[in-house]
């Protein structure tokens, strides 16, 4: 402990002697080793912890395939769209189609309309669509910023989590409205992507406090593979708030975003992304233990792009109710309603969904009970009913166990098994005499993981985690048998997808974190006996065999960070399915350079996909290629 | 900024980390939220119904992140003629005699059940932003790479237990 202190003390006082430092790291340099005691109250509030995210303790139990990116690996890493941030998680496939789309999966199914297994939740708002039940990822900003923390779950979400938790969960918290107080102002200029955010947060009386924001992005052309600019483009504005209310007992938060987008040209026509949402979340600690949540929210969204005009609006309402421990039972039950009307055509007025406008109701009610089976082995075992427009109740049910050999070490097991519920189009997709609607069923995963995930020295982390999948169900455009029209929307495929997932860090130093990653996937999918497909299996989606991701965070100064990202996808093969090209294996790039001249003040440079002048990321013919970029960015707080 | 001064501050790096066995980075974190805990103290008037002999009791509640960085921290201080003392619980209620608790959680008792159980109580309840949301009547935060810390004021007054404006001007909000 006295080295280290003395090394880490050293490095934060020599530097600030050699550059002309102040007294307080003096004092910590000439004090050492434990007598960090030894300092006030204002000196221990000045005292550096290192460039290192934290780690919830209570997530690193958690027997899942879970990676949490820290608000801090946001900031460090410059990322300034959620869909970049993404990419730090290592347990995601993270491709960028075009300017405006992304496909971003865990465990495959890459492509944009593939990628439709993922539940992505902002603030316990869930995001993605019942039109085609992907995401759209252009619509979801957020202030990077003001968030806490991402949690990425790979695997099936269990039973907590609501519909469309089959290959993974995201799960975006922003902080409190308490814990960003005061006026932030950070703005970037890029080569591709510029964007200037501002935020003010203050009191609201004596337990209440609020922020504010407003942003402005432009994200620039991607290229043509010819090199010319592919006129992809769009800009966009948004503005929002968050109040919380801590009464000690209780806990409310209010929170709302409007948005809106110009997209020039999208296939060819322009485009704009309008769109709004507020949510209600009320929290109640009872003196003998349990917690009660309730959850509101109404979203709405006015979307014109891809030469669709899609209306769309949720309003959702949740509860979760966790009791207080009893002996070794832990028990958490919730109930949700989700209701979603939309108006769905083509830009020119043709309706292809019968009926073109449509309300849906998903119900949910689930049951979980975590049981100290022994002091070192925790057995969670979960059931989620769902019921949805669609198709009749679903069941399901799941067990995860999790066995602590020591403190530092864990393994974990679960079985479990999850559904996909029809998005609007594959089920009422129609054109008469070619397509017949209303066949569609859920797609179903039975999906058994194993891992491992500790600490084998003191300075690193490990985490493995394998998985196979078992699907049945999956999406197909079949021909009526033997063989004529109509065509019809089918589950004709099934299969497995089978890998795992390595991640791991070491700090090297006190200043030097390295965190390296390496995921593989395998996918073996066959059409049910008698069906005829004409998809050409597009729905399994075009997946790279494995990824690697490696960065490495220095602390050259207390006021100088430097961060780089390395990243390598294997090559994506070429589908048979019509406008699936395929991609050739990448390795790419990234370099930030921050110097704080002041506490409250960031100054970085950033060398963006560096590598390659540009390159493709996804399978889509339709995809533009990312070119090589950067920006300069400032951060102000006061 | 000098090449220079960036070079030696890597190399003085490089000393640390010759030293056998560098602890984690985060210990620095837990360290520092120690060495926290005593310094509480003398800003901190209790009301007469709470323990007023033997020493002045800091408890560490559920998960014991500390080890001996507390023993450490608390070791030969004193609050005037009364010394400071440490004591480890997986529980914690009203009884316990502690003036100050740190509630790191557990299964048998999370932070939010402990803070629960301690309602009007007169004990300086801490809670830690790396535990979970629950808030005490200081909680602690990590904040541009620093520990800093929120306090609840109303719940403290609720409590009987009065905080210096002093330790009030150190919060990031009151």
């Amino acid at each position: 402990m006295r080295l280290y202190f003395r090394g880490l003390c050293v490095v934060l006082g020599g530097t600030a002697a050699l550059l002309g430092g102040d007294a307080r790291a003096e004092t910590l340099r000439l004090a050492g080793g434990a007598d960090l005691n030894a300092l006030t109250l204002e000196e221990l509030a000045n005292v550096e912890v290192t460039s290192v995210s934290r780690r919830p303790e209570q997530l690193a139990q958690a027997a899942s395939s879970i990676f949490v990116i820290s608000g801090e690996d946001i900031r460090r890493h410059g990322a300034r769209s959620l869909t970049e941030a993404l990419r730090l998680a290592p347990n995601l496939e993270v491709a960028q189609i075009d300017a405006l789309d992304y496909s971003i999966t865990a465990r495959g199914f890459a492509g944009f309309e593939s990628a439709n297994k993922l539940l992505v939740l902002i603030d316990g708002r869930s995001v993605y669509s019942p039109l085609f039940s992907g995401v759209d990822w252009d619509q979801h900003q957020v202030l990077l910023d003001d968030i806490e923390r991402i949690e990425v779950v790979s695997g099936p979400g269990g039973a907590v989590w609501g519909a469309n938790a089959v290959n993974g969960v995201v799960n975006v918290r922003s902080r409190r409205a308490h814990d960003t107080q005061g006026l932030l102002v950070s703005a970037a200029a890029g080569a591709v992507d510029s964007d200037l955010h501002v935020r003010y947060g203050g009191r609201l009386g004596e337990s209440g406090a609020y922020r504010a924001y407003a942003m402005a992005f432009e994200r620039g052309d991607l290229r043509t593979a010819d090199g010319a600019k592919a006129k992809d483009g769009w800009t966009g504005a948004q503005g929002g708030f968050r109040a919380d209310w801590d009464k000690g007992a209780s806990l409310f938060t209010l929170q709302g975003d409007v948005r809106d987008g110009d997209i020039d040209n999208s296939l060819g026509a322009p485009g704009r992304l309008r769109g709004g949402n507020v949510l209600g979340r009320w929290t109640r600690q009872w003196p003998a233990g349990g917690v009660l949540e309730l959850q509101a929210y109404y979203d709405r969204s006015d979307r014109t792009a891809r030469l669709v005009s899609d209306q769309l609006e949720t309003a959702d309402v949740s509860l979760q109710h966790t009791f207080a421990a009893t002996g070794r039972h832990n028990l958490v039950w919730g109930a949700g309603v989700r209701r979603t009307r939309d108006d769905f055509a083509l830009i020119d007025g043709t309706r292809l969904l019968d009926p073109g406008r449509k309300t849906i109701t998903i119900g949910s009610i689930f049951v979980q009970d975590q049981i100290a089976v022994r002091d070192d082995l925790t057995l969670t075992l979960g059931l989620k009913a769902e019921d949805n427009s669609y198709t009749q109740l679903e069941l399901m049910p799941s067990a995860r166990a999790a066995w602590r050999l020591t403190e530092r070490h864990m393994l974990w097991a679960a079985a479990s098994r999850a559904i996909r519920n029809p998005s609007r189009i594959e089920r009422d997709f129609s054109i008469p005499g070619l397509v017949e609607p209303h066949r569609f069923e859920v797609e179903k995963l039975t999906a058994f993981e194993a891992g491992y995930r500790g600490r084998p020295t003191a300075s690193s982390t490990l985490s493995v985690s394998l998985f196979y999948n078992d699907y049945d169900g999956i999406r197909t455009n079949n021909l009526t048998p033997p063989g004529v029209l109509p065509i019809f929307v089918g589950n004709s495929l099934k299969g497995a997808t089978y890998g795992a997932e390595i991640w791991g860090d070491l700090d090297v130093a006190p200043w030097w974190r390295l965190s390296a990653s390496y995921v593989t996937l395998e996918k073996d999918f066959k059409l049910k006996p008698g069906a005829i497909d004409i998809s050409g299996f597009e729905a399994v989606g075009a997946d790279p065999d494995s990824w690697a991701k490696l960065r490495s965070q220095f602390r050259l100064a207390p006021n100088v960070d430097l961060d780089i990202h390395l990243r390598r996808y294997a090559e994506i093969p070429r589908l048979s399915a019509e406008g699936y090209v395929g991609a050739d294996a990448y390795v790419e790039a990234d370099i930030r350079l921050a110097w704080r001249p002041r506490e409250n003040l960031e100054l970085a440079v950033a060398g963006i996909n560096l590598l390659n002048d540009q390159h493709p990321e996804a399978s889509e013919a339709r995809r533009s290629e990312i070119p090589r970029s950067g920006y300069i960015s400032l951060r102000w707080t006061r | 900024m000098g090449l220079g001064g960036r070079h030696l501050a890597l190399l003085a790096g490089l000393a640390g980390f010759a030293a056998p066995a560098p602890l984690q980075a985060q210990e620095l974190e837990v360290a520092v939220k120690a060495a926290y805990l005593p310094k509480f103290a003398p800003f901190v008037d209790w009301p007469a119904h709470a323990p007023q002999d033997g020493p002045v009791m800091i408890c560490i509640v559920g998960q014991d992140r500390f080890g001996s960085l507390i023993d450490q921290a608390v070791h030969g201080q004193a609050l005037g003629p009364r010394p400071l003392a440490v004591k480890r619980m997986i529980k914690i209620d009203a009884a316990a005699g502690c003036h100050i608790a740190y509630l790191g959680g557990s299964r048998q008792q999370s932070a939010a059940e402990a803070l629960a159980a301690l309602r009007g109580a007169p004990v300086l309840t801490v809670t830690d932003q790396a535990v979970g949301d629950t808030r005490g009547m200081i909680h602690f935060v990590r904040l541009r790479n620093r520990v800093r810390f929120h306090i609840n004021n109303a719940a403290a007054q609720a409590n009987g237990v009065r905080l210096s404006s002093k330790l009030l001007a150190l919060a990031l909000s009151v």
